[in-house]
């Protein structure tokens, strides 16, 4: 009984020490990915990110079921240069002025 | 206020298997790059990657082992950019460039927007990507004439969206009564509708 348990306990030390070398492995390699994206380019407070999706939802539904946009998403053009020139106006039609940005990402 | 691109990349996004990566340009930075953006987008292609790229890995260790930092050259980051879209495992992948007419260089204009241009024209041209686009219409044509395999698409405002938006920033405002809130809200709506949209 004795020699058999001395295996089985040595299987146990060997297994335990593969799986703490591929931690080991995979925690420089996480660290290596990041450091990899930092030097890549390095996080800025300065970007724009997309807006949460809760903002955007459900709008612009002409243009997502447009001709243009099913075909870009799908067999189309490679390229699809969006562009539209939007003027906001306030209250009196004399008082107008572009919003930065209007007509592109913005276009409300 | 609602973004185009933003929601193409929600859209897009809701396949977790596709590579989406985007740049949005802001109006307030004047001395934007190329690069920044080759960049931007290379960061988002590789963290989206399985695995780093073979060659991202070789730049990446041959700077921290070069003794006097011979920072990556713009060329060499647009032909990474290429290997990683090339190596991405699903197909297409996509590319957004928001408010490209804003991108700004006060010293080199002209040569930091071709560099841009030429270089997403390639990864158009190679099929590596799909790329849109959003501008300013004085734009478009410049960048018609870039992109060989290109369609352009006007995009309106919708009243709907205009709605959404009065109400996400008039109803917070606690200090106005419900009726004036309401009356703002006619007002410009009316006003937008006449205005034909």
């Amino acid at each position: 009984m004795q020699p058999d348990f001395d295996e089985k306990l040595k299987t146990v030390d060997r297994l335990s020490q593969f799986y703490g070398i591929a931690l080991q492995s995979k925690v420089i390699r996480e660290r290596q990915h990041d450091d990899i994206l930092k030097w890549i380019f390095p996080e800025s407070n300065t970007t724009i990110t997309p807006k949460p999706f809760d903002e955007v939802a459900g709008s612009h539904r002409v243009f997502t079921d447009s001709e243009e946009y099913l075909n870009w998403v799908g067999e189309g053009p490679s390229a699809l240069i969006c562009s539209g020139q939007r003027t906001f106006t306030l209250v009196s039609k004399s008082l107008t002025f572009d919003i930065a940005g209007a007509g592109k990402s913005h276009l409300v | 206020m609602c973004d185009v691109s933003s929601l193409i990349f929600h859209r897009l996004r809701q396949d977790p298997k596709l590579c989406v990566a985007y740049f949005f340009f802001n109006h307030s930075t004047r001395d934007e790059t190329a690069e920044t953006v080759i960049r931007a987008l290379l960061r988002q292609v590789v963290a989206q990657s399985p695995k780093v790229p073979v060659d991202v890995t070789t730049e990446y260790s041959r700077y921290m082992n070069d003794p006097h930092k011979v920072p990556t050259s713009r060329a060499k980051l647009a032909s990474l950019l290429k290997l990683s879209l090339e190596q991405f495992p699903s197909s297409p992948r996509f590319i957004l460039i928001d408010a490209y007419d804003e991108f700004r260089n006060t010293t080199e204009q002209g040569l930091q927007t071709a560099q841009l241009c030429s270089d997403l024209s390639e990864i158009c041209g190679k099929d590596l990507a799909k790329i849109l686009i959003t501008t300013r219409p004085q734009c478009r044509h410049e960048l018609k004439d870039t992109f060989s395999d290109s369609q352009i698409a006007v995009v309106k405002g919708e009243l709907i969206d205009v709605e959404k938006y009065l109400d996400g920033q008039i109803q917070p405002l606690k200090y106005l009564h419900d009726d004036l809130k309401s009356n703002i809200k006619k007002t410009i709506l009316d006003t937008n509708q006449e205005e034909a949209w």
